[in-house]
């Protein structure tokens, strides 16, 4: 496998990841608000 | 904490704002036949799915290098006409806009770089301990320019190499670049005086004139640099006049204004963030943290990862310096640490988390009409070959 490959591979990984687990921008921005008032 | 959110939730009005307006009549000048005809020039270079996704990115790179606030409308609307060059050759689109989004890793350190910007003016806040630190030795020394033309170099083929195979390919949808109806032309007889003043060029070249005039005494009389609200007034009065009547000018406003409903919502809660980080103390714990363990070799790098953590949070680039700054310069000047160096950190740290964090990613997704989750993936792969580049760059230079 190439170099190419590896990075095709990879790319596809984390963009099925993103596609499944990454919320839209309006609740990341909700959750990001929820774990600065926790750590805070 | 709630009292910090609360009290911090509309303190990005006016930045919002101005944000919409870059949106908005970035939007309203790709809609002229000028600019049009631009944007259609450069989309023609690509015509293969990998030239596509790095073309893309290149001119991300050089556009947002010169201003951030231009390259980001700019290639948000190349990317769009890239797409709709390449309708059905097979070209993935949520990776295309993802490639113009990673050339948005360099912005902090061109022209228009907040932090090593901000040090170089005068009464600036640091004035008293650090003096004034020229561009020369921020953003025009090697750990300003190397890792950009780095990242240059090899950041548009890595996004381009991760193309995937016919089969995984998503194309662009065409409700994304819907040509706008043509509405019949009446005939300026049958015109009430209400209509004939909107469909008359004179009221447009007027106003677009004046405002051509400040821009002129702007730059060439008050000697003022390129800010966003120069850039928005340049853009808006261009629009004005190459849309020719004010009716043209209104529909395209009207249709350009659809692509801020994301901002005008999402910003508020970023700003309730940062009032939680700034006011509870939390981001100069994190700067204080990697301050505590740094030597003066390490403290660039570390300044450099603390802001990428930091810039999750308190995305703005002159928030961020200004919560950072004085902890990161202060624990310099106690181990004898490079100023410059740590100025830099901050800024490459800044931007180097946007590729997983969807604050700047807005208007470009607005116009693309996509999601964050369809490109962060992708945006992955840069955060982690820039993080690679900039940190070995910040050890060696």
């Amino acid at each position: 496998m190439g170099g190419i490959d590896v990075l095709r591979v990879l790319g596809n990984a984390f963009s099925k990841f993103a596609k499944k687990y990454i919320p839209d921008a309006l609740i990341f921005a909700m959750i990001l608000t929820l774990i600065t008032f926790i750590l805070g | 904490m709630i009292v910090y959110m609360g009290d911090g939730f509309w303190s990005l009005l006016a930045f919002a704002m101005q944000m919409c307006l870059v949106l908005m009549t970035g939007h309203i000048l790709a809609q002229t036949k000028p600019m049009a005809a631009v944007l259609k020039t450069i989309a023609k270079a690509a015509n293969t799915p990998f030239k596509a996704v790095a073309l893309a990115c290149v001119v991300m790179i050089v556009t947002s290098y010169l201003n951030w606030g231009f390259g980001l409308i700019f290639t948000s609307l190349l990317a769009i006409e890239i797409a709709k060059n390449m309708k059905g050759k097979g070209l993935h689109y949520p990776l295309l806009v993802a490639s113009a989004y990673s050339g948005f890793l360099v912005w902090h350190a061109g022209f228009s770089a907040s932090a090593p910007l901000l040090v170089n003016t005068k009464g600036h806040f640091l004035e008293s301990k650090i003096g004034l630190i020229p561009v020369s030795q921020t953003i025009f020394s090697p750990i300003g320019y190397v890792p950009v033309l780095v990242l240059l170099v090899t950041l548009p083929f890595i996004m381009a190499a991760m193309h995937p195979k016919k089969e995984q390919v998503i194309e662009v949808d065409p409700s994304v670049f819907a040509e706008k109806k043509e509405k019949p032309k009446k005939d300026p007889s049958q015109m009430t005086p209400a209509e004939r003043m909107e469909n008359s060029m004179v009221l447009s070249l007027i106003i677009a004139i004046i405002g051509l005039i400040y821009v002129f005494y702007y730059f060439f009389v008050k000697k003022g640099s390129l800010d966003l609200n120069i850039l928005n007034f340049i853009f808006l009065m261009l629009g004005i006049l190459l849309h020719g009547t004010p009716r043209n000018f209104i529909d395209a406003a009207i249709e350009a204004g659809k692509t801020v409903w994301g901002i005008v919502i999402q910003f508020p809660f970023y700003a309730g963030i940062m009032g939680m980080m700034i006011k509870s103390g939390l981001a100069a714990t994190i700067a204080n943290w990697f301050a505590s363990f740094s030597t003066a070799k390490t403290l660039p790098l570390y300044t450099y990862w603390s802001a990428g953590l930091i810039n999750l949070f308190v995305p703005s680039g002159g928030g961020q310096w200004s919560v950072q700054g004085p902890i990161m310069v202060d624990a310099a000047m106690k181990i004898g640490a490079s100023v410059p160096k740590v100025v830099m950190g901050v800024a490459w740290g800044d931007a180097w988390t946007n590729m997983i964090q969807p604050f700047w990613a807005l208007p470009l997704l607005s116009v693309a009409k996509l999601e964050i989750r369809d490109i962060m993936g992708y945006c992955v792969m840069a955060l982690i070959w820039s993080g690679i580049v900039t940190s070995i760059l910040l050890l060696v230079l």
